[in-house]
């Protein structure tokens, strides 16, 4: 058996986060991770997928270790919006880092719908500063009437809005609507030791470390000498002693054929809403036959997903969408609209970076393209439309949670089965969402608009709930700093832990959740 | 000879249970059957890259691509991004090499039955006809056809689907960009300066020629 004073399971931004901060401090940390190693900075996947068109196989899982099985009304694949390598999804994330709003954390006392956060806007407020300190945000309120209250400025300045929606956001100005310059962990100006950004455009494989990616800090942890990555490494179970405290990951080397022991002081669940559940439901015991935490019923409980619908917009004016790889113009005016509570916020995201994607990461071009200036006129077309996304608040519901599921992976383990069913209260957001984008394409010129239906939205790679935080056994897995109650000395942190994520990406709440759980830890545990 | 009564029972139970039996495997067996036969069709009708040795690309093999991209595009090009994208692949992925050269053999052997030249010597408008021949085999519109191709004309669809794509997709994120009038196209750093500002009239063109 081998053993450090911390353990963390799952190598992305929340647990390289943890890692980060205790190894600084002179604790040896042990990360286990499922994927393989990723090289940071990401200039070798910048060569291989963007110079040479190649998706590096030795960067996915086999299906018998990535899976699950899903049921109800949700489209896209959940395990195919999971990035299982070192540093975790966040690897490759479009890196907007949103804070959420004060009374995203009282939806049950303010509008009568979800549950209220056992922590407030005021508790987190400071960690935000730390969390956009760490990741290196840019970004400014200066422009944004909406922002929540900050006692520290963004410590990078904004990216400029895109020509074209520099025009938009004229055009909307006129009718009431306002967009803003969007805060992001892209480097404006050089930072610590990443380089400032250079507008390569290919953003979720930044080869320059612009845009901020897990692996950054990971290194530097590793430096300390006091953290070791077990990369190509599954956690199959954790292990409680007589008195309730965790004291073990049962760990196997994808490719070894037994599995062994790792005793820790501290042992951190950050694997994901869905694996971290799964993690929590596999360690049954005499003493949890129900999985650990889960006294009350909630592990993997409480799913959410955002929804992501998109509309296409058509101008005739020649913007020249694509120039600027980053996130340009967002409206975050409806995050807490008039009717909240009727039917959810909405994050409006009015960005050119959609086409350049769609050229870069999904090879969006017909069959029947067959010549240069076929491919040209195919394109000249397409970028006379724009993709607006509207990304909608959503809501735990009985019908939204992650189980185990009848088929097993190569170790004889279940796999996680997701349940996801829209509400009625989802579909009243979308009919939100479906106003709002009308009003965008009539203030903004558009003479053709196309929007999708209620079911065809995607979860943004937000997935969230199911071992959320509260006072106690009775409604939730942890309290306010990721502990599991009734231990001391097991934590659950990560999107895992969202009580309610309102309509604004989740990452930078985790982190400033995790810099304060770290923090918690050093001072009471460690 | 007639059947006693107990022995037409006793068959008929037999029969019977032999009849369930091989039902129940049958439908047991259904399901593996048809995902076998669907395999297969997929594999004979999306043929995958042979599994042979990366490699230094040959000269012949090399002109032959480069040829090639140019006879496709049909507008100018920068040639070294596509000099640069055929030596990676032949040289860190299997079955490019092999495949590469095998294409630059088929050209020739058709430039010369057809119009007694190597394929990179022939004049521009030659070349494309003969690029024309893996047109023709991926646009094959009925399933009989499309079986038909993946039998007599196999390599071919695999020169469309691992060389004239890779060559579009290539062609589509880079030169395409300038073409359309942009100062520089993804991948390449273009500062935090002109993406705020309007289009570039000295370089705009709103369609090729």
């Amino acid at each position: 058996m081998t053993e450090s004073t911390v353990a963390i399971v799952g190598s992305g931004i929340v647990g390289t986060t943890i890692a980060y901060h205790l190894a600084k401090r002179g604790y040896d940390v042990e990360i286990f991770e499922k994927g393989p190693e990723y090289p940071y900075p990401h200039g070798a996947q910048f060569r291989e997928k963007i110079l040479y068109s190649y998706d590096n196989p030795s960067y996915r899982l086999p299906n018998d270790l990535q899976n699950l099985t899903r049921s109800g009304d949700y489209r896209p694949d959940p395990n195919q919006e999971r990035l299982m390598v070192v540093g975790g999804s966040a690897t490759v994330w479009q890196a907007i880092t949103l804070r959420m709003r004060p009374k995203d954390f009282k939806t049950r006392s303010l509008y009568g719908y979800g549950e209220d956060w056992p922590l407030t806007y005021d508790d987190l407020e400071p960690y935000y500063c730390k969390a956009e300190a760490f990741l290196g945000v840019s970004g400014t309120d200066a422009d944004n009437p909406f922002a929540p209250r900050r006692s520290k400025p963004y410590p990078l300045p904004p990216f400029q809005l895109s020509y074209d929606d520099a025009i938009f956001a004229g055009r909307l100005r006129q009718h009431g609507l306002l967009l803003h310059t969007t805060p992001q962990a892209r480097t404006r100006a050089a930072y610590e030791e990443r380089s400032g950004c250079m507008n390569f455009g290919t953003c979720r494989v930044c080869p320059i470390g612009a845009r901020y990616s897990p692996n950054y800090h990971l290194l530097q942890a590793i430096k300390t000498g006091r953290c070791k990555v077990h990369s190509n490494t599954s956690v199959r179970r954790l292990l409680v002693d007589k008195a309730g405290r965790a004291r073990a990951v049962v760990y196997q080397g994808n490719d070894e054929a037994k599995e062994k022991e790792h005793s820790s002081k501290v042992i951190i669940v950050a694997g994901g809403a869905i694996e971290s559940a799964r993690l929590l439901l596999l360690s049954k015991s005499e003493r949890h036959p129900n999985g650990l935490g889960n006294e009350g019923g909630h592990v993997g409980k409480h799913l959410i997903f955002h929804h992501l619908w998109s509309g296409d917009l058509h101008y005739k004016d020649d913007f020249q969408p694509g120039r600027f790889g980053g996130y340009s113009g967002q409206s975050h005016q409806f995050l807490d609209p008039p009717d909240r509570g009727k039917h959810g916020g909405v994050l409006v995201q009015f960005s050119s970076q959609v086409f350049s994607n769609n050229v870069m990461f999904y090879n969006q071009l017909p069959d029947e393209t067959r010549t240069g200036s076929e491919v040209v006129e195919f394109l000249n077309a397409r970028r006379s439309w724009r993709t607006t996304v509207l990304q909608g608040e959503s809501l735990p519901s009985p019908q939204k949670y992650v189980t185990t599921s009848e088929q097993r992976d190569r170790y004889g383990d279940p796999y996680a089965h997701v349940h996801y069913e829209t509400t009625a209260f989802d579909h009243a957001t979308y009919r939100f969402a479906r106003e709002l984008f009308d009003r965008l394409a009539a203030n903004t010129g558009a003479d053709e608009a196309k929007f999708v239906g209620p079911h065809s939205f995607t979860s943004g790679h937000h997935h969230m709930g199911t071992c959320r935080m509260g006072q106690s056994v009775r409604d939730s897995v942890v309290n306010e700093f990721g502990q599991i109650h009734g231990t001391d000395n097991l934590f659950v942190l990560g999107g895992s832990n969202f009580v309610s994520p309102g309509a604004v990406n989740p990452t930078l709440t985790m982190v400033a959740v995790a810099i304060r759980a770290a923090e918690y830890m050093l001072d009471q545990l460690l | 000879m007639l059947l006693s009564r107990r022995r037409f029972l006793r068959l008929s139970v037999v029969a019977t249970a032999s009849a369930v039996t091989a039902l129940v495997a049958l439908e047991s067996a259904k399901d593996w059957l048809l995902s076998t036969v669907r395999a297969l069709y997929r594999q004979v009708l999306s043929p995958t890259l042979a599994d042979a040795p990366t490699g230094r690309l040959g000269a012949r093999a090399f002109n032959a691509l480069l040829s090639t991209t140019r006879a496709v595009a049909g507008v100018p090009v920068q040639m070294s991004h596509y000099e640069d994208f055929f030596r990676w692949r032949a040289e860190n992925l299997r079955g490019y090499k092999a495949l590469y050269e095998q294409f630059a053999e088929a050209l020739d052997r058709r430039a010369r039955q057809s119009f007694g030249c190597d394929f990179v010597e022939c004049n521009r408008e030659v070349q494309q006809r003969i690029i024309e021949k893996v047109r023709q085999v991926h646009s094959t519109d009925t399933r009989w056809e499309r079986i038909r191709a993946s039998v007599f004309e196999r390599d071919w669809l695999l020169f469309e689907r691992y060389i004239i794509r890779d060559m579009l997709l290539l062609f589509s994120r880079t030169d395409a960009w300038t073409l359309l009038g942009y100062e520089a196209w993804p991948g390449t750093p273009r500062g935090l300066d002109q993406y705020t500002k309007a289009p570039s009239e000295r370089q705009h063109v709103s369609s090729p020629r």
